[in-house]
C-alpha cells in the first residue's frame, strides 16, 4: 500500500472539536433554576439591626444579642461609591461574619444614596460630622472610650483621615486597599483623571452629584475584557453549578448597585487626591485642620491586594511610613480589589489572620460578655454634636 | 479637478487599519502558533491566549492619547447635552410658573447653611456645658456676670466702687 506524502510540510490545523450539544441543552435546562436562585439573592447575609440613623446613613449592628468576647467594638466603613454589603455578601463570603464569630461587636456604616440635596456634602461633612457622630454613638452604646476602625477603599482613606484628626477615639486601625498616595502608578484611573482630559469641575457643576453611570462605566472599563467578555464565558461554562451561580448573581447584584457620589466630595477627591496628592503632603484640609497622618499612633494593619487594578499596591504601601504608630504591619495578599473581601482564598487564609491581629490588640472580656457601664461623667458625650440623629 | 474626499472610504480605512493593527498584535502575542498546541484542551488554551492578548491590547488602547481625547470629547458632549436639557426644562418650568431646579438647589443650600450654623452654635453650647460640668463653672459663671455689671454701669454712668 503506498502512502501519500505531501509535497511540502504544511502545519496541520487542530482537529475541529465536536460541539458540546448535550452540554448546551443541560444549560438550557438549568435556566429555570438560575431564575429561582436570582430571586433568592439578598443584600447582606449576617443578621443585623439598625443601631443609628442620620440623614440618609444607617449604622448596622451585627448580632447584638450574641455574647461578646472582645472589646472595643469594630466599625467598618466602606467607600461612598458602592453599597457596603460586599463585606457581607453571602454566608461563607462575609468579612463581617468572621469578626462576629470571633466575638467582636461589629458595626457597619451604610452611607445611603445621596440625592440632589446632598450635592454640597464635602469630606468634612463625612468625617467631622457623620463619622464623628457615629463613633460617639458607638462609644456611648459600648461604654468604651475608643473603638477599632476598619475602612475599605475610599472608606479606608476616610478612616485614616478621621484617625489622624481624632486619634483619641480610635484604638486600632485596619485599612483595606485604601488609596493614600495618589502618585500615578501606571494604573488606568491615573491616566483618566489627568486634568488635561478630565474636567471634574464641569462634571460636578453640570450633574451635581457624580452620576452612577459615570462611576459604573469607569469601573467596567478598567478591565473591559474580563468584565464584558470573559465573565460571561465563564458563566456559560459553569451555569449548571448552583453554588457558582449563587455567587455570580450576588456579585452581579452588587456590581450593578451603583450609587451617585456627592458632588463636592467627588470634586474634592479628584482635586486633592488624583490631581494634588495632598494627603501624603499634609495639605488636605478637613474643616479648619490639615490632616497629618503622622498624628496616627494606634496599631495599624494595612491590607493590600497584589493584583489590584483599581488601587494598586503603590497607592497604599507608603501609609505605614507616614504614621507614627510603633505597631504597624502590612499584608499584601494575592487577590484583586474585591477578591480581598470575597474570594475563597481570602476567606480561608486572610481574614482569620486579621481577626487574630485584632484580637491580640483588644481586651478579652469575662465569659459573661458584659462590659463596663457608661461612666457617670459626660465622657461619652464629649465632642458629640447635638442630637439631630435618632437611634434605631 | 480633484474629487471630494469620500467619507465612506475614510471610515473603511480607519476600520481596516484598526483590525489590521489588532490582528498584528494578536499574532505577535502568539495567537497563531506554527504548531497546534498538544493536549485535549487545545481550544481552551487558544481561548486563553486570545483573551489575554485582547486584554493587553485593549489596556494599551485605553491609555493612548487617542482614547483619552475620545473620552474627553464624549464627556463634553454628555455635559453639553445635559446643559441643553436643563436649560429646556428650566425655561419650561419658568413659563409654567413652577419652581425650577435652580430654585430648589438654592433653597436646599440655604437650608443646609442654616443647619450648619445651628449645629455649630449648639456644639459650642455643648462644649461650654461640658467645660462647666468638668469644673470650670466658677470661671465661666463669673465672666458673663461681670460683663453684665459692666454694661449696667456704662448705661447708668455710675463709676465702679471698690469693695
Amino acid at each position: 500500500m503506498s502512502t501519500f506524502t505531501p509535497p511540502f510540510n504544511w502545519p496541520m490545523p487542530p482537529a475541529i472539536p465536536m460541539p458540546d450539544i448535550a452540554g448546551f441543552f443541560e444549560r438550557i435546562a438549568a435556566m429555570p433554576k438560575i431564575a429561582q436562585i436570582a430571586q433568592r439573592v439578598r443584600k447582606g447575609a449576617t443578621p443585623h439591626e439598625v443601631s443609628y440613623r442620620d440623614d440618609k446613613l444607617r449604622v448596622l449592628r451585627y448580632r447584638p444579642d450574641d455574647p461578646k468576647t472582645y472589646r472595643p467594638p469594630l466599625l467598618m466603613v466602606f467607600a461612598l461609591v458602592n453599597r457596603p454589603y460586599i463585606l457581607d455578601l453571602l454566608p461563607g463570603k462575609s468579612v463581617v461574619s468572621h469578626f462576629v464569630d470571633c466575638g467582636f461587636d461589629v458595626y457597619m456604616v451604610d452611607w445611603g444614596e445621596p440625592d440632589a440635596g446632598d450635592r454640597n456634602l464635602r469630606g468634612e461633612d463625612y468625617i467631622d460630622r457623620y463619622l464623628h457622630d457615629i463613633v460617639n454613638h458607638i462609644r456611648e452604646m459600648s461604654g468604651q472610650d475608643r473603638i477599632s476602625l476598619m475602612g475599605y477603599c475610599m472608606g479606608g482613606t476616610l478612616c485614616a483621615m478621621y484617625t489622624a484628626l481624632h486619634q483619641e477615639m480610635i484604638r486600632n486601625l485596619i485599612l483595606m486597599t485604601a488609596p493614600i498616595d495618589f502618585t500615578p502608578q501606571n494604573n488606568l484611573l491615573s491616566y483618566w483623571a489627568d486634568p488635561r482630559y478630565f474636567d471634574v469641575d464641569a462634571i460636578v457643576d453640570t450633574f451635581g452629584n457624580a452620576p452612577p453611570w459615570l462611576l459604573q462605566m469607569s469601573f467596567l472599563l478598567l478591565r473591559p475584557v474580563q468584565n464584558l467578555v470573559e465573565k460571561y464565558i465563564t458563566f456559560y461554562e459553569k451555569m449548571t453549578d448552583e453554588k457558582f451561580v449563587e455567587e455570580f448573581l450576588a456579585m452581579e447584584t452588587w456590581i450593578n448597585d451603583n450609587i451617585p457620589l456627592a458632588g463636592e466630595t467627588y470634586r474634592e477627591w479628584v482635586k486633592n487626591g488624583y490631581h494634588g496628592n495632598k494627603l501624603v503632603k499634609g495639605e488636605w484640609m478637613i474643616g479648619r485642620r490639615f490632616v497629618d497622618l503622622s498624628d496616627i499612633t494606634c496599631p495599624v494593619l494595612n491590607l493590600m491586594a497584589r493584583d489590584d487594578h483599581l488601587v494598586p499596591c503603590g497607592q497604599s504601601t507608603g501609609f505605614n511610613d507616614l504614621v507614627s504608630s510603633a505597631d504597624r504591619q502590612s499584608i499584601v495578599f494575592p487577590s484583586g480589589h474585591i477578591g480581598l473581601a470575597v474570594s475563597g482564598k481570602a476567606q480561608r487564609d486572610l481574614w482569620p489572620k486579621v481577626c487574630d491581629w485584632l484580637a491580640e490588640r483588644s481586651e478579652k472580656l469575662a465569659p459573661s460578655g458584659r462590659g463596663k457601664s457608661p461612666p457617670k461623667n459626660s465622657r461619652a458625650r464629649r465632642g458629640r454634636s447635638p442630637a439631630r440623629a435618632t437611634k434605631g | 479637478m480633484s474629487s471630494p474626499p469620500n467619507p465612506t472610504a475614510s471610515m473603511a480605512d480607519v476600520f481596516t487599519r484598526f483590525w489590521g493593527d489588532f490582528a498584528a498584535n494578536m499574532s505577535s502575542a502568539g495567537l497563531m502558533p506554527q504548531q497546534p498546541p498538544a493536549g485535549g484542551d487545545a481550544m481552551k488554551q487558544m481561548q486563553r491566549i486570545f483573551l489575554d492578548a485582547m486584554s493587553k491590547y485593549v489596556d494599551d488602547m485605553l491609555r493612548s492619547p487617542q482614547f483619552l481625547e475620545m473620552l474627553k470629547t464624549s464627556m463634553n458632549n454628555a455635559i453639553a447635552m445635559k446643559r441643553q436639557l436643563d436649560g429646556f426644562l428650566t425655561n419650561a418650568m419658568r413659563a409654567a410658573g413652577a419652581p425650577t431646579q435652580e430654585d430648589a438647589a438654592e433653597t436646599i443650600e440655604r437650608l443646609n447653611s442654616l443647619e450648619r450654623r445651628i449645629v455649630d452654635r449648639l456644639k459650642a453650647l455643648n462644649d461650654r456645658v461640658d467645660a462647666m460640668e468638668s469644673g470650670g463653672a466658677r470661671t465661666l459663671a463669673r465672666k458673663p456676670a461681670a460683663a453684665a455689671r459692666g454694661a449696667a454701669r456704662r448705661a447708668t454712668g455710675k463709676r465702679r466702687t471698690k469693695r
